[in-house]
């Protein structure tokens, strides 16, 4: 999950463009603002996310954020009909004891979410919006309006937290294609292409796990994330 | 040329269906894993319950090689050609257990569980381990291109004999005479 509600892109092609437009320049190590320009005129389905994002103000905290699928998925019921949802986790809680940021840290975000579980558990309300058949859940770059129904499927609730690089994620392959029973994938081709994508950097995590004890970054320094 | 017959017609249906089904078995995993394209989901799925057949094959074809008895080779033949012959079958063999067998240790290793055409659930044999999945992972695509490097001498030393030599090495297994 993510904070953006839509993807800039429909397909994989059109996201390894937009990843190389975004990307520094080797040597000044600039982002180069003509070609991200260029790109987004290319890509005029980039719309509803250049909204979004315009508008968007982060919060100050993990816990009072909202994290969206994104990728649409289909339901199953028992009769063998299915239902596309798109999914985001709201703030539970108004969170106003928030725990103070520590604005000079790196990590500032993760020490207050961890000072905040010390006090209290960080809830949020799972909030399932049911497509229908005027939606397209094969293309990630459009909203689905809002008068959608919308059911809350649920709590989550976190509980405690771990440093990273004690983290049990790590040693994990993080695939949105393994679903539980009664969940499949939609032919989202950008939601398809991540299994394939995060299986190829799970595989290379692994290899450097094996043969070096760690997995690095791409500068070659240990992850903090493993 | 040796008295003795070609291939049976079982040994010769279970190595032209597993030709057949491992060719396709190796080409599409290699394509496959180098995919962001749709039906890759659906590829792998299908590469894992085919993988399990090839498993059962291999199985039934050991049982199959211990009940009957294979054609020689010509007595002619120079020694090093008869090495390389036995040489190259031990390690299509060995490929053709270690394949099938190693995607099923990668897949328990990354903690998920193989299934067989929607039917079955083939059950788990290690525990999810990074390192385990790292080790069975890459074995699994080294030995898809040793095998890839195997079946071409195999087929290369096949038509040799059928197209150059025509000493009935090739028909015993395309007609089962020799």
């Amino acid at each position: 999950m993510n904070t953006p509600p839509v993807m800039a892109v429909a397909t994989p092609d059109a996201f390894f463009q937009q990843l190389q437009a975004l990307s520094p320049d080797p040597i000044t190590k600039q982002r180069d603002p003509e070609k991200i320009k260029a790109f987004f005129k290319a890509h005029p389905e980039s719309k509803a996310f250049n909204d979004w994002k315009a508008a968007y103000v982060p919060t100050n905290s993990f816990a009072a954020e909202r994290y969206h699928s994104i990728n649409a998925f289909y339901l199953h019921n028992e009769q063998g009909e299915k239902q596309a949802v798109r999914w985001q986790a709201v703030p539970h809680d108004d969170y106003r004891e928030l725990a103070e940021l520590d604005k000079t840290s790196a990590d500032a975000l993760q020490k207050q979410l961890a000072q905040q579980l010390k006090s209290q558990s960080v809830k949020f309300d799972l909030l399932f919006t049911l497509a229908n058949n005027s939606d397209d859940e094969n293309n990630p770059t459009i909203p689905w309006p809002t008068t959608r129904k919308t059911i809350n499927a649920g709590a989550l609730v976190i509980t405690d937290w771990r440093p990273q690089d004690e983290g049990k994620c790590g040693a994990q392959n993080f695939d949105p294609l393994v679903l539980p029973a009664g969940m499949s994938a939609t032919a989202d081709p950008i939601l398809r292409a991540r299994g394939a994508a995060y299986a190829q950097s799970y595989r290379r995590r692994a290899t450097e796990t094996l043969l070096y004890g760690q997995s690095t970054n791409s500068q070659g320094e240990p992850n903090v994330s493993n | 040329m040796s008295v003795t017959k070609g291939y049976s017609a079982v040994s010769r249906t279970l190595h032209w269906t597993m030709a057949l089904l491992l060719i396709s078995m190796l080409f599409l995993g290699l394509s496959m894993v180098q995919s962001l394209a749709v039906w890759q989901l659906e590829a792998v799925a299908l590469h894992k319950s085919f993988g399990f057949l090839a498993l059962v094959l291999v199985i039934i074809r050991l049982i199959n090689k211990a009940l009957s008895v294979a054609p020689e080779l010509p007595s002619e033949l120079p020694a090093i050609q008869h090495l390389a012959a036995s040489v190259t079958h031990i390690g299509l063999y060995a490929a053709m257990i270690l394949m099938p067998l190693s995607g099923w240790l990668m897949q328990n290793a990354d903690g998920r569980v193989v299934q067989a055409f929607g039917l079955f659930t083939v059950p788990n044999l290690v525990e999810a381990d990074i390192k385990y999945f790292a080790l069975f992972r890459e074995l699994h695509g080294i030995i898809a291109w040793l095998f890839l490097a195997m079946i071409f001498m195999h087929i290369s030393a096949a038509l040799y004999h059928g197209l150059i030599k025509q000493d009935g090495v090739m028909s015993a297994m395309l007609t089962g005479k020799k």
